[in-house]
């Protein structure tokens, strides 16, 4: 199994939780909102990159005509294997959090 | 009202555009725009600018790597592909990889030489601020000397503040002098040098102090070398040396000398390495008339200048300061002639246009030559590349087609080619290193130096390698590249592409290149080695063969009863004849002296040689006129002299026999002739044959030679050793055969016919090499088009001659084209012997001859094999 960063991963649910509005802005919006940091657009370009050459996303370039001079987005989407890569990730976190109880923070902070 | 349009600041735009790739620029900027002009929206404008600057800041660092992992991401594509094709190719990855690693090793073995010749004496700390005084004198047989007189160095360290020190070094002529150690013997080469050598050159003390070792006139340093050859076990310093010379010139001195340092060995790259040293001085001690302004017989000045000081600011000052101290500011002496000029230590290897220098220089017409030979190797090597893959673009176009059609760009597919060739180069490159190192032992033993190949500790060996690289990589990766990408899709995967014709055109006239280049080289070669050989045969007019000399002047024993030796020499059956004289014939030396000529006041310039009575018996030298010397005329050893017919024609006298007159310049002496001898080349070949005359002393035998004949040479020199040893049995006696000492004269001109024979051979390999993948691809090529002759019913002997024609054509025409050239440059080398051959037709038609020939058996091996197929399996080939 590939473990995939913390970054990654927030990057991944992102753009599979934005669906069609996948893009740099969102996507950066989307997780420095849950993961409580502002990431650089350059960070955030890097991780992706990472991504596409796992071949966890794959991207397509759209053009549209805002105003004068075209511009262009970067849409990405979630391929199969970057599915995959989230549940293995999400079962292993359950895999390590397996048995232990959520009162047991509790415990161990009033020991 | 118009809305204020809100842009991101232009500059920061642009840096984040240029950091990325074109097809995702448009689509990062559009993103940063949109966050931009939401925070303006919100925040303001400056916030909004502050935060698109800091975001495109810190996204640097980010994006270069980005960057960098993307380039690595498709180099290694690149290099995969370069790879399976050098796999799947492994013939035409040979036949690339060993010509263009033959090429480099050429190369780098060439520019091993050139840098250890341009290296003389830049080891020095202070190599850039030494100068050597040089005297020009204009209208003197030596226009510029190195000799200057011994009182220059003091004189101008007192009067110039600049010049920081100044020392001069001399050496007696080629002598070497003996010293006597206990029961040792030394013999080897004295310099006599001020003790301010060692603040002008870097040489450091193993032991002793340099500043004062050399401060007693009667101490003497050593090298490492002699220490370690004389006093193996012994702690050298303090040693007291014996000078065994009891010629007059050392009379009054003392003998002694102690030994005060051991100094580190001088490297090879050094203009002159001294051994041995003691201290100028002492030759003033000995010399009371050294110290004078006179000419002749002067010492070498080296001086160090100060940082700030211009050697052309210290030049100009010299006039006065010979007018002060060498004429005394006399008046009747009016303006000194000579003119004094500083020349620069590191220039002195490889400027021949001083005489006396203390060790023979470097031409650096060599260096020239050797370095265009090595880049034309280099370049035929290149050619092969360039040729080979071209020739096979057809095979790749398939593949460049399709990384078209999915998207790749021209850029991307030149960086492909142009890292395919790289890699190719290093490969090569790794191989020429093993073939320098392999071929090394036999590239010094050709030129007699000690060249040693290690790249690491050797900074302009790397960037010589980083030069190779870039040089060969873009030269013979460039054309390929570019061609093969230029390919339009549609044509190649349509099939219009493989009948192109493009690039067959300039193939050719890379055939045409290399073969001009391996046909001048094989006419050189063919050239230099007929002039060597014409110079080893040539008649020289006096007998060389079968003759052991050996140097006495040192040996003062043995010239006192050098009749007696003679005597008993001659006994052996197998010594035919002995002789003394002060030169060898082969290089009688000395300045002319001037011979009276029939005009009243004028004089032909004559060399002088001293003989005995057998001189002319044992070289062989027939007498044209009149007598040899004779012990039955008493009068012959006071002032008998023979003259040669060249003299005897230049003075015009009317009957030269008998004639006696004073030679000019010699003691006043008055001498009368009494024979004219048949003119032999008394000097090397480079010079014309000149007026020459032998005299009878009884105190110059500085030279034995001895004839002998061919049985048993090694016994008849351990008799002659053995004689020689009961008249004198302290001295090393070393006995040469004056072939090989003859020889040695031509030393350069022997180095150069072996590296261009050597340089030719590789070259033309190389070539063929080329020619071979060439004609293997035509034929692959033409498979079809052969078997359908063949059923048409073509004959072997037809099909051959197709190919064959075609290929040898352009190696035919690179001969023609190189014809004037290379008859133009041997033209011009022969020049500098005086006696040559001339450039002869048939060299061209040989070395024609000689290339298409080899050209023509590379091609048939391939051009055979296709033409003899089965014309089935080749109809049915693909």
């Amino acid at each position: 199994m590939n473990i995939i960063t913390r970054l990654e991963e927030a990057i991944l649910i992102a753009i599979w939780r934005l669906e069609d509005n996948a893009y740099g802005v969102t996507i950066n919006k989307y997780v420095s909102r849950s993961m409580k940091k502002n990431y650089s657009m350059g960070s955030l370009y890097f991780s992706l990159n990472q991504l596409l050459r796992k071949g966890y996303v794959r991207k397509t370039i759209t053009q549209f005509y805002h105003e004068k001079g075209g511009r262009s987005r970067t849409y990405y989407l979630l391929t199969k294997d970057g599915k995959k890569a989230l549940q293995e990730v999400k079962a292993y976190q359950k895999s390590l959090w397996k048995g232990i109880p959520e009162i047991a923070f509790d415990v161990k902070k009033s020991r | 009202m118009k809305k204020k349009k809100e842009t991101p600041p232009a500059a920061a735009s642009w840096i984040l555009s240029k950091m990325n790739s074109r097809e995702e620029r448009l689509s990062i900027l559009s993103d940063f725009f949109e966050i931009y002009e939401e925070l303006a929206a919100e925040e303001g404008t400056f916030r909004a600018r502050r935060w698109y600057w800091t975001q495109v800041l810190r996204s640097i660092p980010m994006l270069i790597i980005n960057h960098i992992i993307w380039s690595v991401e498709m180099l290694k594509n690149y290099l995969k592909t370069a790879w399976r094709n050098l796999k799947r190719h492994k013939g035409y990855s040979f036949i690339n990889i060993t010509g263009l690693a033959v090429g480099m090793a050429a190369f780098i073995l060439i520019m091993l030489f050139v840098q250890h010749e341009l290296s003389f004496d830049r080891y020095h700390g202070n190599a850039d601020r030494i100068y050597r005084v040089i005297e020009e004198n204009p209208g003197q047989a030596s226009p510029i000397s190195a000799e200057i007189p011994s009182p220059m160095a003091p004189v101008l360290m007192d009067e110039y503040p600049e010049v920081i020190s100044a020392t001069r070094i001399f050496k007696w002529g080629r002598d070497k002098k003996l010293f006597l150690y206990r029961k040792k013997l030394i013999y080897e080469t004295l310099y006599y040098a001020d003790p301010e050598t060692f603040d002008v050159f870097s040489i450091s003390f193993i032991q002793g102090d340099p500043k004062t070792a050399l401060n007693d006139p009667f101490s003497i340093v050593l090298s490492k070398r002699l220490a370690e050859k004389y006093f193996r076990n012994e702690n050298p310093i303090g040693k007291v040396l014996t000078l065994k010379e009891s010629s007059d010139r050392h009379a009054g001195a003392g003998n002694n000398y102690q030994i005060s340092g051991i100094f580190e060995n001088m490297p090879q790259n050094s203009h002159f390495i001294m051994d041995m040293i003691v201290p100028f001085k002492n030759l003033i001690l000995s010399h009371n008339t050294r110290m004078t302004w006179e000419k002749g017989n002067n010492p070498h000045t080296y001086i160090l200048l100060d940082k700030r000081a211009d050697p052309k600011d210290l030049e100009k000052k010299f006039h006065s300061l010979l007018k002060k101290y060498k004429y005394q500011n006399t008046e009747a002496a009016g303006d000194p002639k000579e003119k004094y000029s500083l020349q620069p230590l590191t220039s002195i290897h490889l400027d021949t246009h001083v005489s006396s220098d203390i060790t023979s220089n470097y031409d650096v017409k060599y260096i020239y030559l050797y370095s265009s030979i090595a880049f034309l190797i280099l370049i035929v090597g290149c050619i092969n590349y360039i040729n080979l893959t071209t020739a096979r673009s057809m095979k790749r176009g398939k593949e460049v087609g399709i990384r078209k059609i999915v998207g790749a760009k021209r850029g991307q597919l030149v960086r492909q080619f142009l890292s395919e060739s790289f890699i190719l180069i290093f490969i090569a490159l790794t191989v020429s290193s093993i073939l320098v190192r392999v071929l090394l032992p036999h590239f010094n033993s050709m030129t007699g130096k000690s060249l040693s190949f290690n790249p690491i500790n050797n900074l302009q060996l790397l960037l010589g390698f980083i030069f190779i690289i870039f040089f060969v990589g873009f030269s013979s990766g460039c054309y390929p590249a570019f061609y093969i990408s230029s390919i339009k899709p549609i044509s190649i995967l349509s099939g219009k592409f493989v009948k192109s014709a493009k690039g067959f055109g300039l193939r050719n006239f890379l055939v045409v290149a290399q073969f001009s280049i391996t046909s001048i080289l094989i006419i050189s070669t063919l050239v230099v080695n007929k002039q060597l050989n014409f110079i080893q045969n040539k008649d020289m007019g006096y007998n060389r063969e079968q003759i052991i000399v050996s140097n006495i002047e040192k040996n003062m024993e043995l010239r006192n009863n050098i009749d007696a030796a003679k005597t008993e020499l001659i006994k052996n059956p197998n010594i035919l004849s002995v002789c003394c004289s002060s030169r060898l014939p082969n290089d009688i030396g000395w300045k002319p002296r001037g011979l009276p000529a029939k005009k009243q006041g004028e004089f032909v310039p004559t060399y002088t040689g001293i003989v005995d009575y057998d001189f002319l018996d044992v070289y062989g030298i027939e007498i044209v006129d009149g007598r040899n010397f004779s012990r039955d005329f008493p009068s012959d050893s006071e002032r008998a002299v023979l003259i040669n017919e060249m003299a005897a024609k230049a003075c015009r006298w009317d009957s030269p026999i008998g004639k006696e007159f004073e030679i000019i310049d010699w003691d006043g002496r008055t001498v009368k002739i009494i024979g004219i001898i048949k003119n032999f080349h008394s000097h090397s070949l480079h010079q014309p044959k000149s007026p020459l005359l032998l005299g009878l002393s009884s105190s110059w035998k500085a030279h034995l030679s001895i004839k002998t004949n061919t049985a048993n040479i090694q016994e008849t020199i351990d008799y002659i050793e053995k004689t020689l040893k009961e008249f004198a049995p302290n001295y090393p006696y070393e006995f040469q055969f004056l072939d090989e000492i003859f020889g040695r004269a031509y030393q350069t001109e022997q180095e150069m016919g072996k590296i261009i024979s050597t340089f030719a051979f590789l070259s033309i390999f190389i070539g063929c090499l080329g020619l071979f993948g060439l004609a293997s691809f035509a034929t692959e090529q033409r498979t079809k088009e052969i078997g359908i002759r063949k059923v048409l019913g073509a004959s072997v002997e037809s099909i051959m001659s197709l190919f064959l024609k075609n290929m040898t054509k352009w190696v035919l025409v690179a001969n023609f084209i190189t014809w004037p050239l290379s008859y133009f440059l041997m033209h011009k080398w022969l020049q500098n012997y005086a006696y040559r051959i001339s450039v002869y037709w048939w060299f061209f038609i040989l070395a024609g001859a000689l290339t298409c020939g080899i050209a023509v058996l590379t091609i048939s091996y391939k051009v055979i094999r296709a033409a003899t197929a089965n014309p089935v399996d080749s109809l049915r080939y693909e």
